[in-house]
């Protein structure tokens, strides 16, 4: 296990070391620079670029970019917050991002748990009906149109919840987020947890529980659920790093001061080295979630173990 | 309880109701003078020497305080100074500091302050990207060799003769300097409390001096919420009436609105379509700006964009006031000329560009003339169709494509190449000259006409023309001689643009104001025209 573990932490650092260099050569290839200003001269733009190390050769940025890195120098943002090291842009807006991003996964997943367990278990039709509504207006709505949906009726018309983010109601002022980003999860949850407590029901050893005379509600709690989770588990993960990433439309629109629109602002104003380093974290987000989900799956199920070591 | 018992419970129920909705009235009656603004952006730093962008010096201009400012009726006055004069040669500006001006924690505020903050804009190790407007816009004495690393800060021209004495040394006359250093770029930095703060300066609301109405109480890089609180040692804080500012920023349009209405915000700027829903508002103003939209031509490269008959026909034939009415909407109005309305007074009070059927003759619609002119322009050249690139932001591209729909339809073999650009693009393109015609906006930084003027000079260096009568005309509005006769200076600056437009060296588009939605009884709210920020001095709400 131990061996495994570091094997994958191994690829891992190496994935994020080619991510990052990618990422370099990348950014050399896009238009203009961060200092786009018409009545800056060529002079004066040379000499922003030397000030910032930007005349250098991409290696060489790259390389003492890496230094910098280990050192927990993040570098500073050139336009987008003149001067100001990274670190104490992303320090005061992860967390807002991540509350949020957590929240939303917490109420989508628990709320889709639920809705598809109950429409499995139980087959009725008025279950059916609010089953199949919510998740095709999941899957085929767009966040940000809930998010408008809800400040226009339960921000502004009904003025229960307040439009925008403030800092003094933190958590009121994240409901409106939360319920406009959760909606999505709810409803892919919903659809996988249906159909795999819809498979595990009619699966064989399910069907000896139930021979054996075991309770119904047993048979749900102790051998349904458990295996329905599974694969559930894989999806949840991957929505998490997409949350945890921050929503740019979402952000914006309810003015919360996350990551979400930090990337494309960054891109937008060519200021490079917020670009790298966002990017560069959420790519070891994924890879970090990625690798506790298949430790997660090692010890929940022995098959993958084993499996690997074949 | 009997039915009198009752009536009586009830009165005296009813009575306590009453009651207290008189007194919840007389609390709401209290004085609130905390004012909401919305802003659509978070400022990108509040380092007065380093902003350079017209929504951080929105921002910035509540708590800085400059030399000189602008009234809510455009005056230039003094602010932190009581006097100024210059030298005959007009290269040297003597600034006498109010007394008894202080910082936001008590000290005093000296000409010393002014010299660090001079120094710190033009200093290569801070980089301000406005670092031009101590290089280009007016030349302080060293300011370019200390911008390259040729000489240390301290050779700079500014120096302080005493604690309320300033001098600025400039290599060229700068006439309109005092309205250059209303930009908070020049507002003063106290060095002694830069260098205790370190590199924390400017990073967080309690690293920062303030000299100006307000101070900072709450503040991060890149905000979504600034909040504000009346600075009482601003030598005008009894002008001063609203107690606190909140400075919230709301990307959404839509939110924005939602947020005005339903009273979270008192003052909201609003762009794109919500403008044309607005229209006819009371309480939406649009506040004209030094901003001119036109069509830049290479006069380098292209031999038929040469021929002023070309060139001519191609302005003739854009219908400006059907894009305005039926694409750009309100904010936007046509112009036919190179200064807009209302940034620049001549001497006898009356607006510089205020007559805007001046230059009709070269640039209104006028499809049978440019036809004409355009043919006359073909003959002369020997071809008989053009074909033509144009380059434009792709944030432009509905009106790009309807200027080229014109274009081609009033001249006959005229054939337009669309060249859509990311944004950041455009400005490479254009320093690089590789574009028959750009479409460009431009906003003045300081209340001057040659800060219009002076993008056609052949030193400026995204410019391709080259019109040796022009650049003489020029040099003389900037000389000495005539840096202190303001009423020659002023026709050289009419003869000026006159000649650009005579000769159709640039196509003029339109000019934009700035549309603000302001409650009702919000008063003096205004923004300078050039982009210096809102002027807060008379800045009032009504109390409920």
């Amino acid at each position: 296990m131990l061996k495994y573990i570091g094997k994958r932490l191994l690829i891992s650092v190496i994935t994020l070391l080619v991510i990052l260099l990618i990422l370099f050569l990348l950014l050399q290839l896009m238009p203009g620079s961060p200092f786009n200003d018409e009545k800056l001269s060529p002079e004066q733009v040379a000499q922003l670029k030397e000030k910032y190390g930007l005349d250098r050769p991409v290696i060489e940025q790259f390389f003492r970019y890496i230094v910098n890195m280990l050192r927990g120098d993040l570098g500073v943002s050139y336009s987008l917050s003149a001067n100001t090291p990274i670190t104490e842009l992303l320090v005061n807006r992860f967390p807002i991002t991540v509350q949020i991003g957590l929240a939303s996964m917490i109420v989508g997943t628990f709320s889709g748990l639920v809705l598809g367990f109950l429409t499995a278990f139980f087959r009725n039709k008025v279950l059916n009906f609010i089953y199949g509504l919510f998740t095709l207006l999941g899957i085929a709505v767009p966040s940000y149109i809930f998010a408008m949906f809800f400040s226009y009726f339960l921000g502004y018309r009904v003025d229960m919840l307040p439009l925008l983010y403030d800092f003094r109601t933190p958590i009121l002022s994240t409901v409106m987020p939360i319920m406009a980003m959760s909606f999505g999860v709810m409803s892919v949850i919903a659809r996988f947890a249906k159909a795999e407590a819809s498979d595990v029901m009619k699966s064989d050893y399910v069907l000896f529980a139930k021979c054996q005379g075991l309770p119904n509600g047993t048979v749900i709690m102790k051998y349904v659920l458990k295996n329905s989770l599974m694969p559930v588990i894989t999806v949840v993960a991957s929505l998490l790093v997409s949350l945890l990433t921050g929503s740019l439309v979402i952000e914006r629109m309810f003015s919360v001061p996350g990551v979400g629109g930090l990337l494309t602002s960054a891109i937008d104003s060519n200021d490079y080295s917020v670009v790298i380093a966002l990017s560069f974290i959420y790519s070891a987000l994924y890879i970090v979630v990625m690798l506790l989900l298949d430790i997660l799956y090692c010890i929940i199920d022995p098959r993958v173990r084993l499996g690997g070591r074949d | 309880m009997d039915r009198r018992g009752m009536k009586k419970t009830v009165s005296v129920l009813l009575s306590l109701v009453m009651m207290t909705g008189v007194l919840g009235g007389c609390s709401s009656d209290s004085v609130n003078t905390e004012l909401n603004i919305a802003l659509n952006d978070s400022p990108s730093t509040v380092d007065p020497q380093l902003t350079y962008e017209i929504n951080t010096n929105n921002v910035i201009s509540f708590f800085v305080a400059t030399l000189y400012e602008y009234t809510p009726d455009h005056e230039l006055v003094p602010c932190l100074a009581e006097s100024s004069e210059v030298s005959d040669d007009g290269l040297i500006y003597t600034f006498h500091l109010k007394e008894g001006l202080k910082w936001s924690d008590g000290r005093p505020l000296l000409a010393e302050d002014f010299v660090f903050a001079m120094q710190r804009l033009a200093d290569p190790d801070v980089g301000s990207n406005s670092v031009y407007l101590i290089t280009d816009s007016c030349m302080v004495k060293n300011a370019r060799e200390i911008n390259t690393g040729k000489m240390p800060v301290n050779e700079l021209g500014v120096r302080a003769l005493d604690d309320r004495t300033l001098i600025v040394e400039l290599e060229a006359p700068c006439p309109y300097f005092r309205a250059l250093v209303t930009l908070p770029n020049f507002s003063p930095c106290c060095e002694d409390y830069y260098h205790v703060v370190g590199e924390d300066y400017a990073k967080r609301a309690d690293t920062m001096l303030y000299a100006g109405p307000y101070i900072m109480d709450r503040y991060e890089p890149l905000a979504m919420q600034i909040h504000l609180t009346k600075n009482p040692y601003y030598l005008n804080a009894d002008n001063i009436s609203i107690e606190g500012i909140t400075l919230q920023v709301i990307n959404a349009n839509q939110q924005a609105v939602m947020c005005y209405e339903s009273g979270v915000v008192d003052i909201t700027q609003i762009t794109g379509e919500l403008t044309e829903l607005t229209e006819g508002d009371p309480e939406l103003h649009v506040y004209p700006q030094a901003m001119l939209s036109f069509i830049d031509i290479n006069h380098g490269t292209n031999p038929a964009l040469k021929n002023r008959n070309i060139r001519m026909a191609l302005s003739k034939s854009i219908d400006r006031v059907s894009l305005v009415e039926n694409l750009l909407r309100t904010g936007y109005s046509s112009i036919t000329r190179i200064i807009p309305p209302g940034f620049y007074k001549d001497p006898d009070g009356s607006d510089f560009a205020g007559d805007r059927t001046m230059y009709d003759e070269y640039a209104v619609y006028d499809t049978d003339e440019a036809k004409r002119l355009w043919e006359l322009g073909l003959s002369e050249l020997g071809i008989s169709s053009l074909t033509l690139n144009f380059v434009y932001a792709t944030t432009s591209g509905d009106v790009a494509e309807a200027i080229c729909a014109q274009m081609e339809k009033a001249l006959p073999g005229l054939k337009i190449e669309l060249k859509p650009v990311p944004r950041k693009e455009h400005s490479r393109i254009r320093m690089s000259g590789d574009f028959d015609m750009i479409m460009v906006g431009w906003v003045a930084d300081y209340s001057d006409p040659t800060a219009f003027l002076s993008c056609f000079l052949s030193t400026d260096h995204t410019n391709s023309y080259n019109d040796p009568d022009y650049e003489a005309l020029i040099e003389r509005c900037q000389s000495a001689e005539v840096a202190n006769n303001n009423e020659e200076r002023v026709n050289l600056m009419h003869r000026a643009e006159e000649m650009l437009m005579e000769d159709a060296a640039v196509i003029p588009l339109w000019t934009v104001g700035r549309s603000y939605l302001v409650h009702e009884g919000v008063e003096g709210f205004r923004l300078t025209p050039t982009g210096t920020g809102f002027v807060v001095t008379g800045l009032t709400k009504e109390v409920r």
